[in-house]
């Protein structure tokens, strides 16, 4: 009975040491990581890492490495490129990627390996809300500034991210004019939309998934002058939807994410065969439209792209089969 | 026997040294063995080498041989209480029901009140799945190869479908899910010290506790009536192994999730070279396991660079035909 009782002190210290080793929760937990925040002015200044600890920033970071297509996004519109050392792989990509074509071959493309980036010396690596926690909590254990964007899942969340990325680049005037580049374009669309009727609208990526109250998606699609049908479901974020309720929300305008650079009235050949569309109220009105997959999945400031072409493509004017 | 015996523990060892070696010099980042070599003799290197090495590479590899170590020690002493060669950890359930129990506590949030929770939840987990797999199996009396392997299956199979549920649940918040993925797949990517310092307390008390248990796991094999005769408490043995490779097991799956196979493969091949004494499996197989698990993520992390194969896929490419080898062979006895 002794032999027992020992084993289960030894047992039970055991676990506390354990308990006590990992210095950061983060690691285990990414709950615990943060979104940055950056202040104004002149360098140094001081920025709040994804770990909840005040870093300074002495200088302009000159090696800035990106570890999301979002973070290329951001970086490429409000740094010049020499100062750019790494950009994610998926920022050539032109189904996914608004910055195709704009990245100079001259800057390293990257997987976003621990390894990779620490060989590359950054000053600054810029993550996403969803990008790996352990990757991000490494990165900071090796003493490596890391801003971390937050969950856009607004405009005003965008404006932040913009305001924090130009603010740690030095970039802050830059920062500024693009957030007010992109209040104009959403108040124009604004005007164009005002006293038109509110169409039941459904966006669907990959076939299956839509998106609900706290997304880019949703409040473009608001602010487009549409009615979110899937808010109605009262589940937020993105999320699978199962087929019968999709026929059941009777979309009268049905947006579906495509990897073709421009949008476009979908025909029957493009739509997923397990969907019964000719039950939708927007198939018999052929109100199905693509919307290239870049345009919808920004989460940077190119997200506007998406707003402006919901607003045309949920107020357009009937139109006959494709 | 006994030159074998003699040396294999230099040529262990050496093997171990070698591969943590290799483990140091080999990665997606282009670190030059001249450059491992400057580090190791204390000289000057760029201190993005110096990063790469101290703080990812090396904590990876030791983490590598401990998790190696402690599951292939775990393998061989539940084949010893099961008197089953085909007992491992992953095979009875008991690295699904650890993995449950990590889930849990990375579902409910109790790794962000405390980092314990992990390790305790997997072990407490792992511990009732090894328990039950025992009750289930010895309630016949003998220990058979297949009610073994179908209380295994079992438990495993509602831990599994348990797991699944927190998964689901979990989605709504990628981060969350992602990590939660990321477990259940296996694997090192990611690890470092802390992820170390949070295993090796656990796995130390599970590993001594079996080591101090070697003679009895011996006289266990003369079966239930022989290690009684020489004064062995076989109830009380039993209990403290199961609590041993709990722990280990427990400790292995909160911070590398589910790898499988270690605790099969290893102690099956120091058998058929050193024999079934547990005085040399047990030791033998904690040298051997740290280099296998060593090797087999050198061979993840090299094998479609720089991208990574998770490290249960390559356990499982060496453990599965040995299972099935072993699953064969004991048909063959039995019949």
């Amino acid at each position: 009975m002794r032999t027992e009782a020992g084993i289960a002190v030894a047992s039970l210290v055991a676990l506390a040491l354990a308990g006590r080793a990992a210095p950061s929760p983060a690691l285990l937990d990414p709950r615990r990581l943060t979104a940055s925040t950056v202040e104004e002015g002149d360098f140094p200044k001081r920025m709040v890492d994804p770990g909840g600890r005040e870093v300074v920033l002495r200088a302009r970071p000159g090696r800035v490495v990106s570890r999301a297509l979002v973070a290329d996004e951001l970086l490429l519109e409000l740094a010049p490129p020499e100062r750019l050392a790494a950009l994610t792989y998926l920022v050539d990509d032109a189904t996914m990627s608004l910055a195709a074509g704009k990245a100079p071959p001259s800057i390293r493309r990257t997987g976003g390996g621990l390894e990779e980036l620490l060989s590359l010396e950054p000053d600054l690596v810029v993550v996403a809300e969803f990008s790996e926690g352990s990757t991000t909590a490494q990165l900071l254990s090796a003493g490596v500034p890391v801003l971390r964007l937050g969950n856009a899942g607004s405009f005003e969340a965008v404006f932040d991210d913009l305001r924090n990325v130009g603010a740690a680049l030095g970039a802050s005037v830059e920062a500024r004019r693009t957030i007010e580049q992109m209040q104009g374009r959403i108040e124009q669309v604004q005007r164009q939309v005002a006293g038109r009727p509110r169409p039941r609208a459904l966006y669907l990526s990959g076939g299956q998934y839509t998106a609900g109250p706290g997304t880019l998606t949703h409040q473009s699609l608001t602010l487009a002058g549409g009615h979110n049908a899937a808010a109605e479901l009262g589940l937020s974020g993105a999320f699978p939807l199962p087929v019968e309720q999709l026929v059941a929300l009777a979309p009268e305008v049905v947006l579906l994410a495509s990897p073709e650079p421009s949008a476009r009235l979908a025909r029957p050949s493009d739509l997923p065969p397990n969907i019964p569309w000719a039950e939708l109220p927007a198939a018999r009105h052929h109100r199905i439209y693509l919307v290239p997959a870049a345009w919808s999945g920004a989460i940077s400031h190119h997200a506007i792209r998406a707003l402006e072409a919901f607003a045309a493509l949920l107020h357009a004017p009937p139109q006959g089969p494709p | 026997m006994p030159l074998r015996r003699w040396l294999s523990w230099p040529l262990l060892l050496l093997l171990g040294a070698a591969l943590l070696l290799a483990a140091l010099a080999l990665g997606s980042s282009s670190v030059s063995w001249r450059q491992v070599l400057d580090l190791l003799l204390g000289r000057e290197v760029p201190s993005w080498v110096r990063t790469i090495l101290i703080e990812v590479r090396l904590p990876r590899a030791l983490l590598a041989f401990l998790l190696g170590a402690g599951l292939s020690s775990a393998g061989a002493a539940l084949q010893g209480v099961f008197r089953n060669p085909l007992a491992d950890p992953g095979i009875l359930g008991v690295s699904a029901c650890g993995a449950l129990g990590a889930v849990l506590a990375i579902f409910t949030g109790l790794v962000g009140w405390s980092t314990a929770a992990l390790p305790l939840l997997a072990c407490a987990f792992a511990f009732a799945g090894t328990m039950v797999v025992y009750g289930l199996s010895a309630r016949a009396g003998a220990m058979d190869s297949g009610d073994v392997m179908l209380a295994g299956v079992g438990v495993g199979s509602l831990a599994g479908a348990a797991t699944a549920l927190l998964l689901s649940l979990s989605l709504a918040n990628y981060a969350i899910g992602a990590q939660i993925l990321q477990w259940l797949m296996g694997g090192l990517d990611g690890r470092g010290w802390p992820h170390l310092r949070l295993a090796l307390p656990v796995m130390m008390v599970g590993w001594l506790l079996i080591l101090a248990h070697r003679r009895d796991l011996d006289a266990l094999l003369l079966g239930d009536a022989q290690a009684i005769a020489i004064g062995v408490d076989v109830r009380a043995v039993r209990g403290r192994i199961i609590l041993a490779t709990s722990l280990i097991t427990g400790a292995s799956v909160a911070v590398a999730g589910v790898v499988g196979f270690v605790g099969l493969v290893v102690p099956h091949l120091v058998r058929m070279v050193l024999g079934p004494s547990h005085r040399i499996l047990l030791p033998a197989s904690t040298l051997l396991g740290g280099a296998f698990l060593l090797g087999a993520d050198l061979l993840a992390r090299r094998v479609i660079a720089p991208q990574e194969l998770q490290l249960g896929v390559i356990t499982a490419a060496v453990g599965a035909p040995i299972f099935v080898h072993l699953l064969v062979k004991a048909r063959r006895g039995s019949a």
